[in-house]
């Protein structure tokens, strides 16, 4: 990877995902959700959903 | 950045005995000459097995560790490969070894440095082969974004999309998504009807019920749940036929609550159909289950190692020893290799879910029923329908969702199917009776207008109740369906200018490498870039007589996909290689014609001058253009030979190969025909340095002369100049030595003892002695002709021959 000009793919979600605190059209739910799966390199489908189901109840 | 110094292999693939690649300390580029199936591929695999602990090719087609050692060694003998580094922390040796039925991996360097750079460098662009060449360029669009996602690192890109859509899809098919909407619908409608409006929130509730108490001016008004029960109360207690006005009310109830649960029933039935019979499709086809089931399987494995609950190092599948890093990779390929079939599995499952809530439906709605008929009159058989269907239908959820992740048959067994259909008709019939019960049961006008006022204040509380709860079900999953959306937008934004970002800069190289191997003079062929397509692919544009226009394949012959894949892996190994500033290209130059070859060349003399390259060809022309081109520039060139005898290795000097003898006779192994072409090769070094005259022949053939032939123009020129050393009795017993040679390689390797190849090996040293200079390592040469002496020398001059003129 030519570092001094593409970022990785990791720091591309990384950034991706810290800019969705800053939008307030979101649901705040998913984002934490989808903040904490990543940070701790769990994010998969089933995890998101089972989290997502919890905040509905 | 790190170049290879040393390559050295052995007991792999085609390398039977050590083959050593001396790549000097600096870590100089090689160009390596082998005939086809000469084994020169050993190497690359040799190289890639080091890094990446797999062969692609050979791991595509499930020949796995097994296929890595040679098949002439013996079992005792041991598979490895071995690289030093001009960083020389980083030399490692990797051995194959058997344990079991199984091999097992394992590195000489355990050093953190070591390990670091093995995990760069397995993602670096190391090799090129001849088969992979247009590989990339012949793929789909979407195919090409996943493997170019992989080639520089942008998994994690493709996977956070991957799950975002997963997850979306999920919500938007999740069955309580969908039968909170449908409760909605039908609520909504009911509301119509009731209040002739949709009522969004409890305000407006209270408005329309205090409306309905209006003509009966209790005194009191609606405002909250407890003023609502006591509304309806009072209302009550204004009917004189209490009594009889309870069994109405009960009776309304539960005709309402039987229709609910026909409707129930019903749904339940559709689900059931739309579920079970592509659920049966697909699990009766074994080798669908066979995949489903290694599927799973690989899936929990991958669950497994992702929580650490592996040991170090052990495998949690069978308990050998392995890799875990590489383990994980290649359990995760494969999941991502059974993917469709996993899919087909997954619109089954959203149906089972959806059969699964209806059912659970008709068990919520059948106890509530049970509640509804206390105190009115209910036959015996219908109560023992409810009761026996509720029990079935638990029954069945319980089968299914226990059978399904297993793939078992699912089926409506035939008590169900029997008791459903007599409960519907009982309780169409228990309809009908409510019916006409109510209609024996007579009240004043008055009376009559409140009851219908207490039971219209009754079903707009329920289907309010319905309404709010289902709205805000619905509600939640819209908001969280939305930003997941919203996300997958901007967030493909965000990954095509990544995407775009490092296409573009592929592009600048990939459009100059190409346009150099084919100038646009003579071709049609212009701006060439790689550019994304769609939301899911990235392709080649380039333009074709003056207009834009993709897919390469469309007008690019075999000979231009060839420079473009060239141009591809050439612009990737600029862009990703980081740490490893070297590369192989395996025999890449086949269906290349002459010129561009001659461009090829170029193009690695001007752009990757930096670069250590290795390059392995079987074609002699390119091999002699390289040596003409490069072989000044600093390259080495090797050529290697093949026999079955001793499989691949590098053809080097009579010293060399002396070594290598000596290194096969500690192993006990058969060396007769060994020695006989180690004297070969001493004779021609001897005849060449002295220009012992040859009769003349043609190209290989010249290099085809025996020792029978060396050895008797070489006695007749040391004859013609040099008295002295001419009845030297090694000439003879050198005849004798390579009768040995001969006798022992043929027909009677069994009569040639250890002691008869001492011998021999004597008799060669002592040749050597006579003309090789101890000092210098030089052989005396008929170019360092001493006149005033009439001698020829050794480089250093401390050997000499006598020796009667130049000429």
């Amino acid at each position: 990877m030519n570092e001094k000009i593409l970022k990785s793919g990791d720091e591309v979600v990384k950034e991706f995902i810290k800019s969705l605190e800053k939008d307030a059209s979101l649901d705040k739910a998913v984002v934490n959700a989808i903040t904490s799966l990543y940070s701790q390199k769990k994010l998969t489908p089933t995890r998101l959903q089972k989290i997502l189901d919890t905040k509905r109840k | 950045m790190i170049r290879l110094k040393k390559i050295k292999i052995s007991g792999f693939r085609g390398a039977r005995y050590p083959l050593a690649i001396d790549l000097t300390s600096s870590g100089k580029s090689i160009a390596i000459y082998g005939e086809n199936a000469a084994g020169k591929s050993t190497i690359t695999d040799a190289v890639e097995w080091f890094f990446k602990d797999r062969i692609d090719h050979l791991w595509r087609e499930d020949c796995k560790a097994d296929a890595l050692r040679n098949v002439d060694i013996d079992e005792k003998d041991v598979t490895s490969v071995s690289l030093e580094f001009t960083a020389k922390n980083l030399a490692s040796e990797k051995i194959l070894k058997k344990r079991g039925n199984s091999y097992i991996t394992e590195e000489t360097n355990k050093t953190a440095e070591f390990k670091t750079y093995i995990s760069h460098a397995k993602d670096e662009r190391l090799d090129l082969r001849t088969a992979y060449l247009t590989e990339f360029i012949k793929k789909r669009k979407g195919e090409k974004r996943i493997e170019l996602a992989n080639i520089i690192g942008y998994e994690a890109i493709e996977s956070f999309r991957k799950v975002i859509q997963s997850t979306q899809n999920a919500l938007e098919n999740d069955p309580t998504y969908i039968a909170a909407k449908k409760i909605l619908d039908t609520a909504q409608a009911k509301l119509l009807q009731l209040a002739s409006k949709v009522l969004r929130n409890q305000e407006e509730l209270y408005i329309t019920a205090n409306e309905i108490l209006k003509p009966f001016k209790l005194g009191k008004t609606i405002s909250d749940e407890d003023s609502y029960k006591d509304c309806i109360q009072d209302l009550k207690s204004k009917v004189a036929q209490r009594e009889k006005a309870e069994k109405k009310l009960k009776l309304e109830s539960l005709r309402s609550q039987c229709e609910s649960l026909i409707k129930a029933l019903q749904d339940a039935d559709g689900s059931a159909s739309s579920f079970l019979e592509p659920y049966g499709r697909l699990i009766e086809s074994k080798e669908k289950v066979k995949l489903l089931d290694l599927e799973q399987f690989l899936s929990k494995g991958k669950e497994l190692l992702n929580k650490g609950l592996a040991e170090p190092s052990k495998c949690p599948f069978c308990g050998s020893r392995v890799d875990l890093d590489h383990l994980r990779e290649e359990v995760e390929k494969r999941i991502i290799e059974l993917d469709t079939i996993k899919k087909e599995f997954q619109s089954t499952k959203s149906l089972k879910d959806q059969w699964i809530n209806d059912l659970g439906n008709v068990r919520v709605i059948g106890k509530e029923l049970e509640k509804k008929w206390v105190g009115l009159d209910i036959s015996k058989e219908l109560e023992t329908l409810v009761e026996d269907s509720l029990a079935i239908a638990n029954t069945l959820i319980k089968a299914t969702e226990e059978g399904f992740p297993r793939y078992e048959k699912i089926s409506e067994n035939k008590k169900w199917k029997e008791t459903k259909d007599k409960l519907v008709a009982d309780l169409e019939a228990r309809v009908k009776k409510a019916d006409d019960e109510i209609k024996t049961l007579t009240f004043t006008k008055e009376e009559q207008t409140i009851l219908e006022a207490i039971e219209k204040l009754n079903n707009l509380k329920t289907v309010f109740d319905d309404y709010q709860q289902n709205f805000k079900l619905r509600d939640s999953f819209e908001r969280q369906i939305k930003t997941l959306d919203k996300i997958k937008e901007d967030f493909t934004k965000v990954q095509n200018a990544a995407f775009q970002n490092m296409l573009d800069l592929m592009s600048t190289d990939i459009s100059r490498y190409y346009l150099y191997l084919h100038p646009p003079g003579d071709e049609k062929v212009d701006q060439i870039r790689l550019r994304i397509v769609g939301e899911e692919g990235i392709e080649f544009e380039y333009s074709f007589h003056g207009k834009p226009t993709y897919p390469p394949m469309k007008y690019l012959s075999e000979s231009h996909l060839n420079s473009l894949g060239i141009a591809l892996f050439l612009s990737s190994v600029k862009l990703i290689n980081t740490k490893s500033n070297f590369f192989i290209l395996d025999d890449i130059v086949t269906s290349f014609d002459h010129g561009h070859r001659f461009r090829l060349l170029r193009l690695l003399q001007e752009e990757f001058k930096d670069w250590q390259i290795i390059i392995l060809t079987h074609e002699r022309f390119w091999f002699e253009i390289i040596r003409r081109e490069l072989g000044a520039t600093g390259w080495i060139l090797k050529e290697v030979d093949c026999t079955p005898e001793n499989g691949i290795q590098i053809k080097g000097s009579w010293a060399d190969y002396r070594e290598f003898i000596m290194e096969k006779k500690s192993q006990d192994k058969l060396v007769a025909n060994d020695i006989r072409n180690l004297l070969e090769r001493l004779l021609k070094e001897i005849c060449q340095s002295l220009e012992v005259k040859m009769a003349f022949r043609y190209n290989e053939n010249n290099e085809e002369r025996m020792v029978g032939e060396l050895l008797s123009e070489l006695r007749r020129t040391v004859n013609e100049k040099n008295e002295s050393i001419k009845d030297n009795p090694i000439f003879s017993r050198i005849e004798t030595s390579n009768f040995l040679g001969t006798a022992g390689s043929h027909d009677r390797p069994q009569d040639i003892s250890k002691g008869d190849i001492e011998v021999a090996l004597e008799d060669i040293d002592a040749l050597e002695e006579l003309f090789l200079c101890s000092q210098c390592n030089t052989l005396v040469s008929k170019k360092r002709f001493v006149t005033a002496e009439k001698k020829i020398t050794c480089k250093c001059g401390k050997l000499g021959l006598d020796w009667k003129g130049a000429d």
